[in-house]
């Protein structure tokens, strides 16, 4: 099975979900004034849901019938992720037009309503992989991970966005503060799923017959490796804020890091697949 | 048509010789690499050496003919996004090919394999029961052609009550059936390991893997 379309699709709208948190917290923590708003991180989420979606299609045999995807939202949860990541570029495209009108009403109620939808589009999308037959994904690791790699990639791009678009270049914006919370919130859960991802592969493998095309994580360079740039990433978001040197190349190679980071571990997620039975 | 069909194995009896997977293939018209039915060769052991020194064996084999069991709880129906994946008042599963996508998430969630993508089709195809042979009467064609009589098919219940003994035995590598309650009964082998055991492996992968 081809993963590269569910790689982009989970990794472009996880980053959109957690690009609109750090704004919407940059902008709160901020003050909240109409005028810290910035049309940008908006527009380039709204931009990587719609990337997101299409190469969601390109997964698809029949990408003519993705309308159908949404039959089953009694049940599936797959059909309640396609829902929710719709209602959340909905949300935020409707946050970028009433941003353009010059009173701006409910800013605040519709920013929380996208934030809030995105929490829930996140959810749904780990809970697709909650499967009781796979018990390498059945785990709370799984949660943890897309919960981590919104943060982390969020942060990144809000960083990017925040140093390009800054007037003064002091580098200690609140926008660039809540991108760092971010991204250290996003480490922090990344660790925390270290534990839960081991003792998944070890049911995977207790409990399995066939072998994946990956090797263990325990044998530890994939998670080094992983760690490693995220770590990375982490050190030269704080060499942006310290304001020393050009930031701009700072963020620019965190974003790298912790994006090639999540690119080798989603990659892995989906190799590391193996299912109870026959 | 029966209330609760449901297909039964006798493991001590099947050879192994995968006439029903052929018979399946043959009649469904399946292309190559998709397989309704698939024949699973479960084997294992070792020599062992005894008190007085020398050395016996405890090599085992078995098989077990493995198809869509169209569960009570089955996972691809929950999972199924489209709907496409419906499973009718007896319980018989089925794709309709006017809504499947071609996603591959019922693949990914099924431990019997049962769900088989067809490329040139473009969307999952399965097992049906042979339903248009019940409706008349007949058997499926896996269960007529098989030639020890391993395979059967009929009332769950009435299977269930003939084959008591071993029942619910958790039969390597088949998963545990609270899974998903496949409405499938196994008389196990002799040799049947229990459960997830480390004891033996799947000799044939190539046969029985998702293409």
């Amino acid at each position: 099975m081809h993963n590269w379309s569910l790689v982009c699709f989970t990794l472009f709208t996880q980053s959109a979900i957690g690009l609109v948190w750090v704004s919407v917290a940059g902008r709160w923590f901020g003050g909240g004034t109409q005028a810290d708003f910035s049309i940008w991180p908006m527009s380039i989420a709204l931009t990587l849901t719609g990337l997101g979606l299409y190469a969601a299609l390109a997964h698809l045999a029949k990408p003519r019938l993705a309308p159908n995807a949404l039959r089953n939202l009694t049940a599936s949860w797959l059909s309640r992720e396609v829902l929710l990541v719709q209602a959340f570029a909905g949300a935020v495209a409707l946050l970028i037009f009433i941003s353009l009108l010059e009173a701006s009403p409910g800013l605040v109620i519709l920013e929380t309503t996208a934030c809030l939808l995105g929490g829930a589009a996140l959810f749904a999308m780990a809970r697709v992989y909650l499967l009781k037959t796979v018990p390498v994904w059945n785990s709370p690791a799984t949660i943890l991970e897309f919960a981590g790699s919104a943060m982390l990639l969020g942060g990144a791009l809000g960083a990017v966005l925040t140093v390009f678009g800054a007037t003064d270049q002091t580098g200690k914006s609140p926008a660039l503060i809540a991108a760092a919370i971010g991204i250290l919130l996003g480490l922090i859960l990344k660790l925390t799923a270290i534990f839960p991802s081991l003792t998944a592969e070890q049911a995977a493998r207790d409990q399995t017959w066939y072998e994946p095309t990956v090797a263990p994580l325990s044998k530890g360079r994939a998670l080094s490796v992983r760690m490693g740039l995220n770590l990375a990433g982490l050190a030269l978001i704080l060499a942006a804020m310290s304001g020393s040197g050009p930031t701009w190349l700072w963020s620019c190679l965190s974003l790298a890091c912790l994006g090639t980071g999540e690119v080798v571990g989603r990659q892995r997620f989906y190799k590391a697949y193996r299912r109870l039975g026959v | 048509m029966l209330k609760r069909p449901a297909f039964f194995l006798d493991a001590q009896i099947c050879t192994g010789c995968k006439t029903c997977m052929i018979a399946c293939k043959d009649k469904n018209n399946l292309p190559m690499g998709v397989r309704w039915r698939r024949v699973v060769e479960f084997a294992g052991g070792d020599w062992v050496r005894l008190e007085d020194g020398t050395f016996s064996q405890n090599v085992f084999a078995y098989y077990i003919s493995v198809s869509c069991n169209h569960c009570r709880d089955p996972i691809c129906v929950q999972a199924c996004p489209s709907t496409a994946m419906n499973q009718d008042g007896h319980g018989i599963v089925t794709v309709d090919p006017q809504k499947c996508l071609g996603c591959r998430y019922c693949e990914w969630a099924c431990p019997y394999s049962a769900p088989q993508f067809d490329q040139a089709l473009g969307q999952m195809t399965k097992c049906d029961f042979c339903r248009e042979e019940l409706e008349q009467g007949g058997l499926p064609t896996c269960v007529a052609a098989c030639p020890t009589r391993a395979l059967q098919f009929g009332e769950y219940d009435q299977l269930e009550q003939a084959v008591r003994h071993g029942f619910g035995l958790l039969m390597a590598p088949l998963p545990p059936p609270v899974l998903t309650e496949p409405n499938f009964i196994l008389a196990p082998h002799r040799d049947a390991k229990s459960g997830q055991t480390r004891a033996g492996a799947i000799c044939n992968p190539e046969e029985v893997k998702d293409a």
